[in-house]
């Protein structure tokens, strides 16, 4: 059955040029979920710091 | 660079270790505000019976509003009922501890005071009681803030905040907010 995305006589292997691609790409990923892990992490001790904390004694 | 598959697992248990890093961080912070700056979510378990509310008990109309007990406590008791609360305003001295009690003849209500950490359920049945210091004086808006029925936007009362000079109780240790 051939398939119609891959042509039937690519190579079984990948070149240098997509395996470093697929290499690099991790590292974006993590960046990305970094940067947005640590704005949570900053937005929810601001909120901690300048509104829950000032706002007094409760309980 | 995660090439082969012991990269990926390093990468995986160091982002696990950042993760619980943050975990650490808020659960360190919690337990300070609740141990050193007694910061706790209100928690009482009291029952009373939400049918005679208002016959019986400490929730009868002439004990509603602010009152400074025997022991120097200020009490305030507030009835939350659809649409309103009763009383309507209650007076508080500033920078002295407060301990709010309130109940519901009906459904359930909720309660927050603007610009402090005042924020509690209030559930038929049971009596909500929250103790805080008020900070700053002034009129400060308590809205219900638990969908109550279709007046529940109109239902409002007021927290006057006064300096402990001007909170006054009469002869029976009363305040309100006069006319």
């Amino acid at each position: 059955m051939s398939d119609p995305i891959v042509p039937a006589d690519a190579p079984e292997t990948l070149t240098q040029q997509q395996l470093h691609a697929l290499r690099a790409m991790p590292v974006g990923a993590l960046a990305l979920s970094g940067v947005a892990v640590l704005l949570l992490l900053i937005a929810w001790l601001l909120i901690y710091l300048l509104l829950y904390l000032p706002r007094g004694m409760v309980g | 660079m995660a090439s082969t598959e012991h990269d990926v697992e390093r990468s995986e248990l160091r982002w696990a270790g950042a993760a619980l890093g943050f975990v650490g961080i808020i659960f360190a912070l919690t337990l300070f505000a609740a141990l050193a700056l007694q910061r706790n979510p209100p928690s009482n378990v009291e029952r009373l019976d939400p049918k005679s509310l208002h016959l019986t008990g400490e929730f009868t109309e002439p004990n509603l509003g602010t009152r400074v007990e025997g022991n120097g406590q200020v009490t305030t008791r507030i009835v939350a009922t659809q649409f309103a609360f009763v009383p309507q305003c209650v007076v508080v001295p500033e920078g002295r501890e407060v301990t709010l009690r309130l109940s519901s003849a009906d459904v359930i209500h909720g309660i927050l005071v603007t610009g402090t950490n005042v924020n509690t359920m209030v559930v038929p049945g049971y009596v909500a009681q929250v103790h805080t210091v008020f900070q700053r004086t002034g009129d400060l808006l308590m809205p219900c803030h638990e969908f109550c029925g279709l007046g529940h936007s109109q239902m409002y009362a007021r927290v006057r905040v006064v300096p402990q000079s001007e909170f006054r109780p009469d002869a029976q240790g009363r305040a309100n907010c006069g006319p």
